[in-house]
């Protein structure tokens, strides 16, 4: 079931009103099978899968609350770890090492016959994995103390606002919430619908639109000149923040409507001055549990190292996991190794660019400093990107090796004007497009400088009001692309 | 919370009111009517004795204005014999007992099995249970709210088009003989490389003779004319192994065929083209006052002798 589909548009309210008509002390119930139902409306037979994977970090929750040395705990640890990541192996990675064996195989001359599995991805098994490890790791390491309640612990691991597609919660800031009674609070409620509305914009308007151009121009790169590939590129870093974002804006404000908060997951990233800061900004939720399950257990392990060592080796691990956890493909790991590097140089030239800063005059916080690093921050991203999107690592090379052809045409206005259109879109949708970005751009914007928010458009009179959300419901209904496409990050 | 629920209440009201305004002068505009031919289906008459169904060679062929029989033309752009059948379905009860059905066939006619793009039209039109693959989700969107897909035909709630006559009819264009030329050899390579022995399609075909026949009706199967410039990029052999395919069908299920694709008074006769396989509107007229009289007075001997 698609949040952009009439399945959930039936389903949600349907939801919302028994759960608020139900005692509260019932609602687990309501909400746990309302999330199962939601889960199996895409393959019955893989809420198995989730249902086993919470009875072993439950089970293994237990165990460990009954040991009070670490070491007694650490049996459970490594039983849940090996379950879980197990099963992510299985389902999602199996085939991808099973390929690159064969490759290497054949490389050498050796005979290799495992066959593949070509098992169908479970929707969202890396999200629920790594957010019940979370809870089992934070156990562990006596952070928390286990969940007793089945019905609580198998609602944290699959509340449907979030199970698909994160954001990655974790159990201390969840399970309270579940275990809460939550009473009818009118204007969390409309929040909550106001910010599902806005994530609906941004999947429907822009991300599925610019998806037809997007899909047009990677499905063959060969064929499209440098300015194309430019424009489609850039294109793809909105189809993936507004695609992602929309899915965490409507799972967020789904889960306000039942009165529980979620995480925070993008935070206007294409305004971070770094590549570090973009990522305090994008897939926040993600990570931070990378930060707090990988980098910093590995910066500790490595303690013998020199420092600097230590600090490439732990990011680049983490961000070859990072890109490993999107897809099993070289593509996502190449991705993940370009944003480690990234990291890597940037904070290596820190010295160096502050003592550059010095000698010219620039403060750190001139609008214009900012807008450069806000520009060269977000080419970098997109270039990165194309190693996010590229069919294959061939198909991302030629990209790259074609960025730089073809720009003369833009100087023949109907010529480009032609091949423009022939990247999958007319001109209304190019139109309607850019308008949809530049207005979304403006918005957020307005958000970071804090002009415009929630509590700011509630103090509006009704009539204000009511014109926006009009405005902002008719935009969709209008100019969305109803193809009911998948959301990009199901796939992970 | 009451007072949240009113509110609620009251604004999807004015939201569903709102939507409903926009949606309904859009479905009502002359814009939205011309491009799917709604009129056409808007008004089917009763009675109905001789109906010609098909693609766009179909449309483009019969007119029934000066003909003694309640004619009609169900015939749709690219519609495929499978679909064929599923127009003159639901609107069976529109036909009079022993009435005639055109069936018009030609190379394309046998290649156009997928029909996914434009599916939608005929949630326009027809009822629920004879679209392929209904879904509610697309029956909502097509039929009930179009503005949802209208894109940049939203324009037609600011500017509407003049009303006109359905496409099949008002067209009276001849192409220019270097185009002609040109679309031929695009147009004959399309056919080649889809080419006439789809299996699916000459079982739909058979569904269709076989629909025809049960309800008591007489099928005629027709190719329509084209012009030399098209017919010169299918050798002999190609158009022999069709011939031989139509007129096997035709024995079998005991219908007459009709071939007017070598015809010479249409072939190199270009002012009666509008391109290379199309009739323009006066070879419509030319073509069908030719064509009935032909295989009506045929039909009628072929009566007289049963």
């Amino acid at each position: 079931m698609l949040f952009n589909s009439l399945h959930f548009l039936l389903f949600f309210p349907v939801v919302v009103v028994v759960y608020y008509a139900t005692p509260p002390s019932f609602r687990w119930i309501w909400l746990l099978g309302s999330s199962y139902y939601f889960y199996m409306s895409w393959h019955p037979a893989y809420i198995i899968l989730i249902v086993f994977s919470t009875m072993v970090d439950y089970l293994a929750g237990l165990g460990m609350g009954r040991e009070k040395e670490k070491r007694g705990r650490r049996k459970y640890l490594w039983g849940s770890l090996a379950v879980n990541l197990g099963l992510l192996f299985l389902f999602k990675y199996y085939d991808f090492f099973h390929e690159s064996l064969r490759l290497a195989a054949s490389w050498f001359h050796l005979s290799y016959s495992a066959p593949s599995l070509g098992l169908l991805l479970p929707v969202g098994i890396s999200f629920y994995t790594f957010q019940t490890l979370s809870y089992t790791i934070d156990v562990y390491r006596g952070n928390r103390e286990p969940e007793k309640h089945l019905g609580y612990f198998a609602l944290y691991v699959s509340f449907f606002p979030q199970l698909v597609a994160g954001p990655i919660e974790r159990s201390e800031t969840l399970l309270p919430q579940l275990r809460a009674s939550h009473s009818f609070d009118a204007r969390r409620v409309s929040r909550g619908l106001l910010l599902m509305t806005w994530g609906f914009f941004k999947k429907v308007v822009i991300a599925d639109r610019v998806a037809q151009v997007v899909n047009t121009v990677y499905g063959r790169p060969g064929d499209f000149s440098g300015w194309q590939l430019t424009l489609a590129t850039i294109l793809f870093s909105y189809q993936l923040y507004c695609d992602f974002s929309g899915y965490s804006d409507i799972a967020i404000g789904g889960a306000n409507v039942f009165g529980i908060s979620l995480m925070e997951n993008f935070r206007r990233p294409f305004l971070a001055r770094s590549i570090a800061e973009f990522w305090t900004r994008w897939h926040i939720s993600l990570s931070t549990w990378l930060r707090d399950y990988v980098s910093v257990p590995l910066l500790r392990t490595l303690r013998g190292l020199k420092k600097i060592y230590r600090y490439v080796l732990a990011i680049m691990l983490t961000f070859s996991l990072s890109g490993l956890w999107h897809g099993a493909n070289g593509t996502f790991v190449i991705w993940g190794m370009i944003q480690g590097v990234y990291i890597v140089l940037g904070h290596l030239t820190t010295p160096f660019r502050k003592k550059l800063r010095a000698k010219c005059g620039i403060a750190d916080h001139v609008w214009y400093l900012s807008a450069v690093q806000i520009v060269f921050t977000y080419a970098l991203v997109c270039v990165a990107g194309i190693f996010f999107r590229a069919q294959s690592v061939a198909d991302a090379w030629l990209v790259l090796k074609n960025l730089g052809t073809g720009w003369q045409v833009l100087v023949q206005g109907e010529k480009a004007k032609e091949l423009l259109l022939s990247m999958g879109m007319n001109e209304f949708g190019f139109i309607v497009t850019m308008a949809s970005i530049v207005f979304m751009e403006v918005v957020q914007y307005g958000q970071e400088k804090r002009w415009f928010s929630s509590p700011w458009l509630e103090a509006r009179p009704i009539w204000f009001r009511w014109t926006a959300y009009y405005l902002l419901v008719l935009w969709i209904l209008l100019f969305g692309a109803w193809g009911g496409q998948n959301f990009i990050y199901f796939q992970f | 919370m009451k007072h949240f629920i009113k509110q609620g209440l009251l604004f999807l009201f004015l939201g569903v009111l709102i939507f409903s305004f926009i949606n309904d002068r859009y479905r009502h505009s002359h814009g939205f009517r011309n491009s799917m031919d709604i009129e056409k289906y808007d008004a089917v008459p009763d009675h109905i004795e001789i109906a010609n169904v098909g693609s766009s060679h179909g449309t483009n062929s019969f007119v029934y204005d000066d003909l003694p029989l309640l004619g009609y033309n169900f015939a749709y752009a690219s519609q495929n014999f499978h679909y064929d059948l599923l127009v003159l379905q639901q609107f069976e009860e529109h036909f009079a007992p022993g009435a005639i059905l055109i069936v018009p066939v030609s190379y394309p006619s046998f290649g156009t099995t997928d029909m996914s793009r434009q599916d939608y039209i005929y949630y326009q039109f027809l009822r629920p249970g004879l679209i392929d693959h209904f879904c509610l989700e697309d029956y909502l969107k097509y039929k009930l709210f179009p503005v949802l897909t209208a894109e940049e035909k939203l324009i037609w709630l600011i500017y509407d088009e003049e009303e006109r006559e359905p496409e099949w009819d008002s067209i009276d264009y001849n192409m220019h003989m270097d185009d002609m030329e040109e679309v031929a050899q695009k147009k004959a390579q399309d056919f080649k490389n889809v080419g006439f022995g789809d299996t699916r399609s000459i079982l739909d075909l058979r569904e269709l003779l076989t629909y025809i026949d049960n309800q008591g009706w007489e099928a005629m199967l027709v190719t329509t004319p084209v012009t030399w410039q098209l017919n010169q990029h299918f050798s002999a052999s190609f158009r022999e192994e069709f011939e031989t395919l139509i007129s096997g069908l035709a024995e079998e299920y005991d219908v007459s065929y009709y071939d007017y694709s070598q015809d010479e008074r249409f072939e190199t006769q270009m002012q009666w083209f509008r391109n290379a396989d199309h009739l323009n509107t006066k070879g419509r007229a030319y073509f069908s006052e030719i064509f009935f009289r032909e295989s009506l007075t045929c039909q009628e001997g072929a009566r007289d002798g049963r």
